[in-house]
């Protein structure tokens, strides 16, 4: 049963690298990705929690939606015209969709298994 | 999780750094000043791998880390009728050879393409995993 936490805890590592981290400071401030040490550190402290099945799912969420928030404050950005790399955006959005689809395919394998576990016979 | 492409988005920073240089050369090659001025020195983006390794102890991509100027002085002529001739009649042009830019240009330009197969190539790589069901 310590595999699927495992995975959700490196969900929710996701959000804590994304391309363009802390990007809500100012609009012209050039967003740079977040350095491989503090990333190192999030997986940690993301894997080091490792209790109940809700709080790495809560973590895991957290982790997409730091990720998604990113991608709309660039797309804000973008649309606004304060954006000086367009390449910055299309890979935070890339990003964001990427581990949304994870989320959602680990979601479905969990209601799956606990469907499967409820219709054995008693 | 997203090393390969936070890896490949630096370098796509890098080598954009490298195209605005390149740019603003080709842009300022023609600014002719009296002969007492400095020219206008060419830019040449400094970069170096980034401090730091991520797991397995691989790198985390490129980083800017400065511009060098090129020299001052140009390429000194003598050019009495020309209306920004000093009192020795000598005009200053930069000494940006258009063939290097060119050829930068095109580096630059390959570079930044390679960088966003990477990126492409690593999100397919990714969502090929969301394809395996349980």
């Amino acid at each position: 049963m310590t595999a699927p936490i495992g995975a959700l805890s490196s969900i929710g590592a996701i959000g804590s690298a994304p391309v363009g981290a802390a990007a809500a400071a100012t609009p012209t401030a050039a967003a740079s990705p977040a350095t491989s040490a503090v990333a190192a550190a999030n997986l940690a402290a993301a894997q080091s929690t490792s209790g109940s099945f809700g709080t790495s799912l809560s973590q895991a969420l957290q982790g997409v939606q730091a990720t998604q928030s990113n991608a709309d404050n660039l797309a804000v950005q973008a649309a606004t015209g304060n954006m000086n790399d367009v390449t910055n955006y299309m890979v935070a959005a890339e990003q964001a969709n990427v581990a949304t689809q994870l989320t959602v395919a680990v979601r479905n394998n969990a209601v799956q298994a606990f469907q499967q576990i409820m219709d054995m016979p008693l | 999780m997203f090393e390969a492409m936070n890896t490949a988005y630096t370098g796509t920073e890098a080598t954009q750094a490298w195209m605005t240089a390149i740019s603003n050369n080709l842009a300022n090659m023609n600014d002719v000043v009296p002969g007492d001025k400095a020219a206008y020195r060419a830019e040449y983006v400094d970069v170096a791998e980034n401090a730091g390794t991520g797991a397995y102890g691989i790198g985390t991509g490129v980083s800017v880390t400065g511009v060098t100027l090129s020299s001052a002085d140009g390429t000194l002529e003598h050019d009495p009728s020309s209306a920004l001739a000093d009192a020795q009649g000598d005009v200053r042009v930069p000494d940006v050879d258009m063939a290097q830019q060119m050829t930068d240009l095109i580096m630059a330009q390959r570079g930044y393409e390679a960088n966003l197969n990477t990126i492409s190539d690593a999100e397919s790589a990714y969502k090929a995993a969301l394809g395996l069901t349980l």
